[in-house]
């Protein structure tokens, strides 16, 4: 291997390019399916949390709302507050320990897609929240049953809000499977990490790691930053023909962007 | 006199230890316009609202076409479905367009056939005078065409009852004009409409009936030229007063 930080860096470029390639391809897999796992699986989480509470409630709807409002609660709390180097560790070797071997790769993708519910389920709680009260009564207001109210006029709205804040985790995500490392699933860190015990030039390998992440995340946010502008569009304003004036309105509005 | 299409029978409404209505009887005859008036605060938009259970009274009765609406049973939604209510900030859903937000609720909660409503909103959209506007986003329209739009809304349910709540207050003086007129043919028409409003002037031309509250009690009811021109109360008078 020659001698110099750029010989070095090309050098470990044009010879190792397959160990950074299946690396970024790892990371990127996991951190999209994870964050695809989170996005699905928050839906009930956070419907759990917003189950209506009405004078006419009974007894046991009650309980079980309880219930379901009290694990959700606890699994975001729990998914919050404590670090996602701990869960990796915590539910490959706990499932290991009752339920045999299982791969390293199948456990980060379940602990990337755990964690990202609980952040997802949170930002959901967020947006319904701030959908005005008077988008649920108009829907009540036409007769919709709780659930109708919700599936059609709160969630599609709270959702749409939310898709920058569901990009932003998947950036975050690219960041953190390197935290997979402890459990050894070959992310781009942890494989570019047998390159530096051979040449002993750790310094050039994690350059290029960290070039190769910024790559990642940067491409991801110009991607999502046109895929929101064109969500805009799609919502945009058909001008009809006609006489009367209309005001232009920031449809990009209440999503906090741009 | 007919029978009372809804009725609220010795109905009080309790926001925690404040006291909004304090045991009201009240019914509404099929094919009249009520307007409900009164100053804020006064307990007259949450009368309506009890109307199609957007508040629950904490004590007394809904009586609906005769018979009494248990509030525990499904016979809310069905209720709600006759009973449709136009509000003062519109609440059309932005994520649909004009047409979407008219065909949405009879679809999904009468079940009728899309093509069917479709036309039967397009029919009550021309009637609103907002037939250009039918695949528009609502956040391009201007206060009183959402207005309109959501009035359409309401009248794709095609509900026996129409309740206004403070359709105009939220709207540029120079926009209120095109909502009223489009309340007034709908009164010309037989809707049986429970108006709460300022508007003092449609009050007077349009109502059938005037009703006064104040402070959780209705304190005077009757015909226009009663409320209008020889109110009784001294609270009706001094409110009257701030509209001369």
């Amino acid at each position: 291997m020659p001698q110099g930080f750029f010989e070095g860096v090309w050098y470990l470029i044009t010879k190792h390019w397959f160990v950074f390639a299946t690396g970024v391809f790892t990371t990127l897999f996991i951190a999209i399916s994870g964050t695809l796992i989170g996005i699905i699986l928050s839906l009930p989480l956070v419907a759990l949390r917003v189950l209506p509470k009405q004078p006419m409630d009974t007894k046991v709807y009650r309980f079980f709302r309880n219930i379901g409002n009290g694990f959700s609660k606890v699994y975001i709390q729990v998914f919050r507050g404590t670090p996602m180097i701990v869960q990796a560790t915590v539910i490959y070797y706990g499932v290991i320990y009752f339920a045999g071997y299982w791969p390293a790769f199948i456990a980060g993708i379940t602990v990337v897609g755990l964690n990202t519910t609980a952040y997802i389920a949170e930002i959901l709680r967020g947006s319904i929240q701030a959908i005005e009260k008077g988008q649920s009564e108009a829907g009540l207001s036409l007769g919709m049953t709780y659930t109708q109210m919700m599936l059609r006029i709160v969630f599609p709205q709270a959702i749409k809000n939310s898709l920058p804040a569901f990009g932003n985790e998947i950036i975050v995500n690219i960041k953190d499977t390197a935290v997979l490392s402890v459990i050894a699933v070959s992310d781009l860190f942890y494989s570019s990490r047998f390159l530096t015990t051979t040449y002993y030039r750790q310094f050039e390998v994690y350059f290029i790691v960290s070039i190769l992440y910024l790559i990642m995340t940067l491409s991801f946010s110009a991607l999502l930053k046109w895929i929101e502008r064109k969500l805009h569009v799609v919502n945009r304003v058909s001008f009809p023909t006609s006489q009367t004036t209309l005001e232009v309105v920031d449809v990009s509005d209440g999503t906090g962007h741009h | 006199m007919a029978q009372d299409i809804i009725k609220l029978e010795n109905v009080t409404k309790s926001f925690g230890k404040l006291r909004v209505i304090h045991d009201i009887t009240v019914g509404f005859q099929p094919g009249q316009v009520t307007c409900i008036i009164g100053p804020s605060g006064s307990g007259k938009s949450t009368l309506l609202r009890m109307l199609n259970l957007l508040e629950y009274p904490t004590n007394g009765q809904l009586i609906y076409q005769g018979k009494p609406i248990n509030i525990r049973g499904a016979n809310t939604q069905s209720l709600r479905a006759e009973v449709s209510m136009v509000f003062q900030s519109f609440n059309l859903f932005p994520h649909m367009d004009v047409l979407q937000n008219c065909v949405m609720g009879p679809t999904t909660v009468l079940k009728r056939p899309r093509a069917e409503v479709t036309n039967l909103a397009r029919e009550y959209l021309k009637k609103v005078g907002m037939m250009d506007f039918v695949h528009a986003s609502p956040l391009s329209l201007s206060g009183g065409q959402k207005q309109r739009v959501a009035i359409a809304r309401a009248l794709t349910m095609k509900p026996n009852i129409l309740l206004f709540d403070e359709p105009t207050s939220a709207l540029d003086p120079e926009l209120v004009g095109e909502v009223l007129s489009v309340m007034k043919a709908l009164a010309n028409e037989g809707m049986t409409m429970i108006v709460v409003t300022h508007e003092m002037a449609f009050a007077k031309e349009v109502a059938d009936r005037v009703i006064f509250i104040d402070q959780g009690q209705i304190i005077e009811d009757g015909t226009p030229e009663q409320i209008f021109d020889q109110p009784q109360h001294k609270r009706t008078i001094e409110f009257l007063k701030r509209f001369r």
